[in-house]
């Protein structure tokens, strides 16, 4: 009876050794299959003029909003202004995260359009693959452009004696679990999506939508405080307000951009569990929507 | 209550295959790949292989087995189920019923390990635009490990006439140069098997041959390769066996000459005539040595003659009598395209008298009602 108890556990640790052993070196295959495609896709994205385009834009918008900060110094004569690159950073964050989730849903979708991506699943690339290389290679190009960031505020903060904050760092770091979220989001719709001009729309709805929710009811709460609509309780910007207010609730557990606006705040106030919690919410967003990417690519095939 | 008549000629063909009483024939006893394995494991097996696209059925119950060491013409009208048949194999598609077997392995295209032995072209040139041709297939070497892959791929372009023009945009290639970088990217990493859709399509006469050649070429080296193409010519020259699919449904399978000879259809003699007269077919169809006469042109006549002697004699002896002047006469022998076009057409014929016999019984019946 031992005997027989002792061969059964041998069989099942040995399927278990065999099956983890498979399991060990899909994921490797896997890896390095993603890793060749997002080789390819940096290289690709590297070469374009897009990249380069939207990088200058972003640190010219941000460049803006440190000179509205110096300003706002000189006209008050203040002295010290606490984290004048925060925002500039979170408003790079948010363009380059948007540029990033559109490219991504592009290429995927061209990709599937020209056939190439049928070609790659004739090999060793298999759907978790492609979109786990889309994934990497827009998060290297995120970091690279994150370096920048904070690469120009460092220079700044030199050239106009602005206070560099180490947070600068978090708030980039968590630009880029944001990121990845949006990423996996652009994947999402562009695996569902057949044709580029309608991925692309519906994501820049989806998008717009996330934008307009986050920061449509603090705009109407502004309203509402200057005194507009204060005549009666039936003003329809009250109304409008609830409804963002409803849809921004909902938009925070959707948008990996909404929790990363929560996430800084958490980081304004250093408060270590509530920037944690944030960073495990975007992530698993950036789970569910990739998952969802590849069950569709799965469902839709190439 | 109706007597089957047993079939005949063609129809034993499709009925033998619907039957699942398939017998095969060895064209070329030579092939020493084919002599090493009899009975091997076909590399490729499809067991009532279906699918399904809502009330469409694709594929119906397919039985394909492609032997190790052979070259396969897969063959079929647009629409018969090739490419979603080709597709299923590879584990793009999934099937709706039935079972695949790659490689003598289980496949519903997860394994990384059996992928990496297959070398696949597809029906388009589907290419990366902004790459060289050397980088494309560079980043394929690459994603199959290949080992020394620069004198891999010089080697591979140099034999499909491309190495000159490896730093060339692929975009800027023809769809001749594309198909052919196709095939570079699919034999890069040594395949065992290789399954072609459309190889030599868009391709100049010259390109053609160099593919053909090379094809031979790798399956004298052993490789199994599975064609799927229209051009009959080709598929004529390099299959030792084919494949037919209509409406999802295999029709035949044998060697080009197998299937000729089991299709039957007797003597074909080809005839230059001088001005027929118009009722020369009527009569030439009502003589016991002629099945079929077919007007290629109004003077160039295919006639279809029974199996045996050589009727030829008997033949100009009625043309004369007739008083037609016969420029020119000629035995011709069965071709691939010839098999091709009587079995499915003989198919369709079968499927639409079927179709009208069911709808016949179904009226009945609800008339008996």
């Amino acid at each position: 009876m031992i005997g027989r108890n002792v061969i059964g556990w041998n069989v099942i640790g040995r399927g278990c050794r065999m099956a983890s052993a498979r399991f060990a070196l899909q994921l490797s295959d896997r890896l390095y299959a993603s890793w060749q495609v997002a080789r390819r896709a940096l290289i690709s994205t590297l070469y374009s003029p897009g990249i380069y385009v939207i990088s200058t834009l972003t640190l010219l918008a941000a460049s803006t909003l440190v000179l509205n900060n110096l300003a706002f110094l000189s006209e008050n004569g203040l002295l010290v202004l606490t984290r004048p690159f925060f925002l500039p950073a979170f408003v790079c964050g948010v363009i380059l995260s948007l540029y990033l989730s559109l490219h991504a849903t592009l290429q995927l979708v061209r990709e599937r359009e020209q056939g190439t991506l049928k070609v790659l699943l004739f090999g060793p690339v298999d759907g978790v693959s492609f979109l786990l290389g889309k994934l990497w290679s827009h998060s290297i190009l995120y970091g690279l452009a994150a370096v920048m960031v904070v690469l120009w505020a460092v220079v700044l903060g030199q050239m106009t004696n602005l206070l560099v904050q180490v947070d600068l760092i978090g708030v980039m770091g968590l630009g880029l679990l944001a990121n990845g979220g949006i990423v996996a989001l652009g994947l999402f719709v562009g695996a569902w999506g057949r044709t580029a001009r309608t991925s692309l729309i519906v994501l820049a709805l989806v998008l717009l939508l996330a934008l307009i929710a986050q920061f449509g009811d603090q705009a109407l709460v502004q309203m509402i405080n200057q005194g507009v609509g204060q005549a009666n309780r039936q003003d329809p910007v009250r109304f409008l307000r609830a409804a963002l207010d409803g849809l921004h609730g909902l938009i925070l557990w959707l948008s990996p951009l909404a929790q990363m606006s929560r996430g800084m705040d958490a980081l304004l106030v250093a408060d270590g569990a509530a920037l944690l919690w944030r960073a495990g919410a975007i992530i698993g967003q950036t789970a569910l929507y990739f998952f969802g990417a590849a069950w569709a690519l799965k469902r839709g095939g190439p | 209550m109706f007597d089957t008549p047993k079939p005949s000629g063609i129809m034993s063909v499709i009925a033998e295959v619907e039957n699942e009483d398939r017998f095969y024939l060895d064209p070329f006893p030579s092939h020493p790949a084919l002599l090493m394995q009899p009975g091997a494991t076909p590399l490729i097996r499809t067991e009532q292989l279906c699918k399904r696209y809502g009330s469409f059925l694709a594929v119906d119950n397919l039985n394909l087995h492609v032997r190790p060491g052979e070259i396969y013409g897969f063959l079929g009208p647009n629409g018969a189920g090739k490419s979603t048949t080709l597709m299923m194999i590879l584990g793009i598609t999934r099937p709706t019923s039935g079972r695949v077997e790659v490689l003598g392995q289980p496949f519903d295209g997860t394994s990384f390990a059996l992928r990496q032995r297959l070398g696949v072209v597809a029906e388009d040139a589907w290419q990366y635009d902004e790459m060289t041709a050397y980088e494309y297939l560079a980043f394929f070497a690459r994603l199959y490990h290949v080992t020394k892959p620069g004198s891999v791929i010089q080697a591979r372009l140099e034999r499909l006439d491309l190495w000159e023009r490896r730093h060339l945009l692929v975009g800027g290639y023809s769809r001749g140069m594309r198909q052919k970088l196709n095939l570079c990217r699919a034999l890069l990493h040594d395949p065992e098997l290789l399954i072609l859709d459309e190889p030599v399509s868009g391709l100049d006469p010259n390109g053609i041959r160099q593919v053909r050649e090379l094809l031979v070429d790798e399956n004298r080296r052993g490789r199994t390769i599975l064609i799927s193409s229209h051009i009959l010519s080709e598929i004529e020259q390099t299959a030792h066996r084919v494949g037919i699919i209509d409406r999802g449904r295999l029709l035949a399978e044998d060697s080009v000459a197998g299937l000729a000879a089991r299709l039957g259809g007797g003597q074909r003699i080809e005839l230059e005539l001088s001005a027929p007269a118009s009722d020369l077919s009527h009569l030439l169809v009502a003589q016991p040595f002629v099945q079929q006469v077919v007007e290629q042109t109004p003077t160039r006549w295919l006639i279809v003659c029974t199996e045996g002697d050589d009727v030829r004699p008997e033949l100009a002896r009625f043309l004369v009598g007739q008083g037609t002047l016969v420029i020119g006469m000629r035995q011709v022998e069965s071709s691939l395209e010839d098999s091709f076009v009587t079995i499915t057409n003989a198919a369709v014929r079968a499927w639409t008298e079927r179709d009208w016999a069911e709808r016949d019984w179904v009226e009945r019946d609800w008339a008996g009602v």
